[in-house]
This record gives structure tokens, sequence and C-alpha cells, in this order.
């Protein structure tokens, strides 16, 4: 008998869950109710390696969400561990807690699929990389209306599991920005002009390289000039902009093993981050610009 | 007698070196319950030891399955456990049915599956075959229940396997219960024992009663001691060819209802029976009563049913 743990009544359902993962994320090499680390509080009752290099823990219970889960997450999430956990149900026995627990298990990134017989599997969201999933949430209030949709659109792209397309969004916005900034105060003449030097062209501020930009914006710009208009402008918002401009180096090879997967995972979550509030920091300056609307 | 384990020592005992118990006549366990458990022990751990034999180098599982399947789950290494020495084969299942029938509510079919390994290592104990009362006595089950069992053990394969496939479930979604059987096979017997010839494949009567139970022609499981009644019906002057045709209808017309049935027959009689037993009840408690021990209330309620009853008997005239 495969299940030594499981409840009989969700046996077909913990079968047909790993049918699922198998066929549909191309899982394998599945193991029944056997520990993930030694010092973790569940067995969940698959484990099977993604393509995506992540590990699927997949618990098969009546409820999307229990207790012991949320001390599983807690425990991976703290360690940073490569892991998506979802929870495989049946149909609802107690339907005035099937709502809540499901709200309960999207918060804490774990994935809920229903198997139930006859009909098609459904999946109410998806898991969230646990490594991935201490990622500090951005506040929308901190994001001006008109952006907000990109960034939500980028840390989905992030907790969905394509953590390196997620920074790649988010550094996207805040190069749209920066640009947009050089071009307006270059256009409202606040660049210093060194002698014989050409006028820019457009093409410098849309296409350019971002980094000889950011570059020669802090050569040349006049720091009291835009202050006038932006009180929140410092230089060292150019300066820290720059920063970002090698991130692509920085993701550019795939995680090979479990260990780098996690090292990625925890290094890409601090550049997300730390792009993010410094966007942040640049609507702020943007906005008495008028470059936000 | 059987040689009951002597109580050993209590230890602390790797988890992944405890085996479930393959006597446990407790086939079936419902995920919603161990959850409930699971949670208990993660907040408070496991409060009383579970019981288990040496077997080579591993633990079998006497008492706690549940527990250990919890313990397992949440990953804990240790559990507390009782040692003791390895029971016989009998002493194991008696073990089992006395610390779990009196202490969990078991599904029937269960111990029913079970009882007759018991029932044979008893004869061998023995040397005869036990009566129900020894039976009783050292399972911890009542006469009532095991005879309950018996009508269970008595069920084709097939039904059997259903029921199994049913306990599985969670008891809000089981469709068949064994107190559905037990009512059918009550039924039947009587039906049987009134009228053989009515009856003449009882495998065929089975799955005619169940499947009207199954298209809800019959909706309530209470309602198949109405076709016991109905049965029985003759020995309260209801003709026997009435009863009969009723009880055929029953058994081969899928859209007849024993509701249908039972007024078409027996309602009546059973009805007046009722009132006879209970004017018979009344007549014999007054009979032993004196009349300076009637109060006043008692006696205003007697001039009341006197004058009712005259009325009835004088509208009857």
């Amino acid at each position: 008998m495969t299940y030594a743990l499981l409840g009989q009544d969700l046996h077909e359902v913990a079968d047909a869950s790993k049918k699922w993962f198998a066929s549909q994320y191309g899982a394998t090499g599945f193991v029944c109710e056997q520990e993930v680390m030694p010092d973790l509080p569940l067995k969940p009752t698959w484990q099977a390696r993604m393509k995506t290099g992540y590990t699927l823990c997949l618990n098969v219970q009546p409820t999307p969400f229990s207790p012991t889960l949320h001390e599983f997450v807690n425990k991976c999430a703290a360690r940073g561990l490569p892991i998506k956990l979802w929870v495989a149900v049946g149909s609802p026995q107690t339907k005035d807690t099937f709502g809540s627990d499901l709200k309960q298990a999207r918060n804490l990134g774990i994935g809920v699929l229903q198997i139930i017989p006859g009909v098609d599997p459904h999946e109410f969201h998806r898991a969230v990389p646990l490594s991935l999933f201490a990622l500090g949430k951005t506040a929308p209030a901190k994001v001006p209306a008109a952006r907000r949709e990109a960034i939500k659109n980028a840390e989905d792209t992030f907790l969905d599991g394509a953590p390196d397309q997620g920074c790649q969004a988010i550094c996207q916005e805040l190069e749209l920005l920066t640009r947009q900034f050089a071009q307006l105060t270059y256009a409202s003449g606040w660049w210093r002009t060194p002698a014989n030097s050409k006028a820019l062209r457009a093409r410098f501020f849309t296409t350019d390289s971002w980094s000889t930009m950011l570059e020669t914006m802090e050569a040349r710009l006049d720091v009291k000039k835009v202050a006038g208009k932006s009180p929140q402008f410092t230089k060292q918002a150019v300066v820290r902009a720059r920063s970002f401009t090698d991130w692509r180096n920085s993701v550019s090879h795939k995680p090979k093993t479990v260990s780098e997967l996690r090292t990625r995972d925890a290094r890409l979550r601090t550049m997300f981050e730390a792009t993010r509030d410094l966007l942040i920091d640049w609507y702020v300056i943007a906005k008495p610009l008028g470059l936000l609307a | 007698m059987t040689s009951l384990p002597r109580v050993g020592t209590l230890a602390d005992i790797p988890v992944d070196r405890i085996r479930p118990n393959p006597d446990n006549p407790r086939l079936t366990f419902r995920q919603g319950e161990l959850e409930e458990l699971q949670e208990s022990i993660r907040q408070y751990g496991i409060q009383v030891p579970l019981a288990v034999f040496k077997s080579g180098a591993d633990y079998v599982l006497i008492d706690g399955e549940r527990r250990w399947r919890s313990a397992s789950k949440l990953n804990l290494k240790e559990v507390p456990a009782l040692v003791q020495t390895e029971p016989t084969p009998l002493s194991n299942l008696l073990l089992m049915f006395n610390i779990h029938a009196l202490r969990e509510q078991w599904d029937l079919l269960t111990i029913a599956l079970k009882l007759p390994t018991v029932v044979r290592l008893l004869s061998k104990e023995l040397q005869r075959q036990p009566k129900e009362a020894e039976i009783a006595t050292k399972t911890g089950l009542s006469r009532s229940v095991i005879r309950r069992c018996r009508l269970l053990m008595d069920l084709p394969q097939e039904h059997k396997n259903q029921l199994l496939a049913e306990l599985k479930k969670p008891k809000s979604k089981q469709e068949l219960s064994e107190d559905l059987f037990i009512e059918i096979e009550k039924a039947l017997r009587t039906v049987i024992r009134a009228m053989p010839d009515l009856v003449p494949d009882k495998n065929k009567a089975r799955k005619a009663l169940l499947a009207k139970y199954r298209t809800k022609i019959i909706d309530n499981i209470v309602d198949f001691r109405k076709v016991a009644k109905i049965a029985r019906a003759s020995t309260l002057g209801v003709a026997a060819s009435i009863t009969k045709e009723a009880i055929a209808r029953i058994l081969q017309d899928p859209k007849y209802s024993v509701a249908q049935a039972w007024q078409d027959t027996a309602a009546e009689a059973y009805a007046e029976h009722d009132i006879v037993s209970r004017i018979e009840a009344l007549l014999s408690r007054l009979n032993n009563l004196e009349a300076a021990a009637l109060d006043d209330d008692t006696r205003e309620r007697l001039s009341e049913l006197v004058a009712k009853v005259q009325a009835l008997l004088d509208s009857d005239e």
C-alpha cells in the first residue's frame, strides 16, 4: 500500500493529484510520506522535483489550510528553502470554513488544487516558492495609481516562480522612469552643456545605453535646479539607479543545484526589494515634475 | 484462560521503527479525524502513551495507530510507548477489541470482519464453539452489537465491499450505512420466516430493497421495520393474502413504496392494536388502584375518559 499515514477517504485525491503534477508540471521522482528535512514539521503526502528546480511538496488533506502548514511555511521561508507547497483537497466537507481556509492558504503562498471525481481538477491559486515568499510586499499606497498594475505584475511574476523575470520587470520600471526624468530635465535646460559638445538626440534618452545615460545625467545635471522643482531629489538617487544597470549579469546563469537555486532566490529577493524601494523614492521625485500621469 | 502480556516499561520509541498491527480490526481511518488529532499533538504532544510489542528490531502497535500516524505525519522522531511482551494471536485481537471497541466508536463492519477470527481462535482455545455471552465477555462488546455484527458478516462479499468503500468516505458523504443493511437483513429475515415462498432468492430481494433505497422510493431506513410488520400483520387479523400481495409488490414493483404498502395493509390494524394495548395497560393499572388513593385531579381525568368512551360507544350504536 502506498499511503501509510493518509486516511483512506483521500487516497483517490492523492493518486489523482500526483498524476496532475506529473502531467501538468512535469514533476518527477515522486516519493510518498517522507520527511523533507529532519527538522521540518510535516511529511507531505508527495514530494517531487519540478522542472524549474523547485521541490514540490504536495499535502493531501480535507481542508485547504491547517495550522501545521503555517508552521511548515514559516520554517521553510525563514531558511529560504526552494520549495513549492501545494495542498490537494477533495469536495469541501465543511463549506462554512472552506473560503477562509483558501484565503489563509493564499496568504501563505500555498497553492490549492481541488480534485472531485468526474470533474477536471481545479487550481484555486498556485504556490509561491517559499524561498521567495519572504519578499516584503509592496504597499499599494506608495505606488502611484497609474503604475500600480505594472508593479503588481512584476511582483506576481516574481512570486510565481520566475524571480529573474520579476526583477527584470521592476528594473524596467525604474529604467523607464529615470529615462523620462532625464528627457524632461534635459528639455527644461537643467543639464550643464560642456563646451564644444553637441546637443543630445532623443534616442539618447529612449534607446541608447541606460548606463551611459545615467552616467551622463549624473555628470551634467544641475541638482539645484531640479531640487527647486522636486525638493526630494538628490544626486544620490541617480547614483543608486546606476548600481542596478548591471543587474542582468547577476541572474544570467540558471541555477544547477538546489543550493544554487536557494542562493539565487535569496539574492533576487534582495534585488527586487531594493529596486522597488528605489523606485518608490523615484516616484516621490517624479511626482512634482508631472511624470506620473 | 488466555494469557495476557505483562505490563512492561514506558519508553520513547523511534517513530520510524513502529509498524501498524496487521490484525487491527479497524480498517478505515478518515483524514478529518486524523487532522484533529494531529493538531492536538502538534500543540500539546502525545499525552497518552502508545502500546506496542517488540517484534524483531521493530515495534508493532497494540494501541495508538491514529497517534502514530499523526506523530509520523508531524515528523516527530520519538513517541512515548508502553512496551509489552508479544501477545498470542488471540490475546492480540482481544486486547485491541477491549482497548478500542470500548473507547472509540469503531465502524461496525470492521468489528464484524474480525469477529470470525476471534470466534475461530476462541473455539480452538475452548475446544468448542463459544457462546454469544462468552464472546461478549472476551471482546467487551455487548450481545446486541455481536448480533448486529453477525448480520453484516452474513452479507454477500459484494455488499461488504460496497460498505467498505462507503466507510472510506467522510461520514457526511456516505450513502449506504451499516444500519441500512442491518435493517434490510432484519426485515428479510422476518419476511422469509413468515412467507418463505415469497423470497426464493434472498440476494435478489436484498438488491430490490437496496435499489428502492437508492432511488428514494424508500427514503428512511426505519421503513424497513414496517416491511417486517406487514409480514407479521396476519397475527393482527389482516388477511394473509393482502399482506402477501403487498410484500410481493414491495419486492417486485420498483415504484411501490413501503409507506404505501403500510397504508394498504397494516396501518389500521397496528393503530387499533396500539390502542388496545394501551387500554389493556391502563386497565391493568386501574385494577391495582383503590378508590381512596385517587386524588381530585385523577378523578377529574377519569371522568373525562369515561365521558369520551361513552360518547364513542354511543355514536357507534
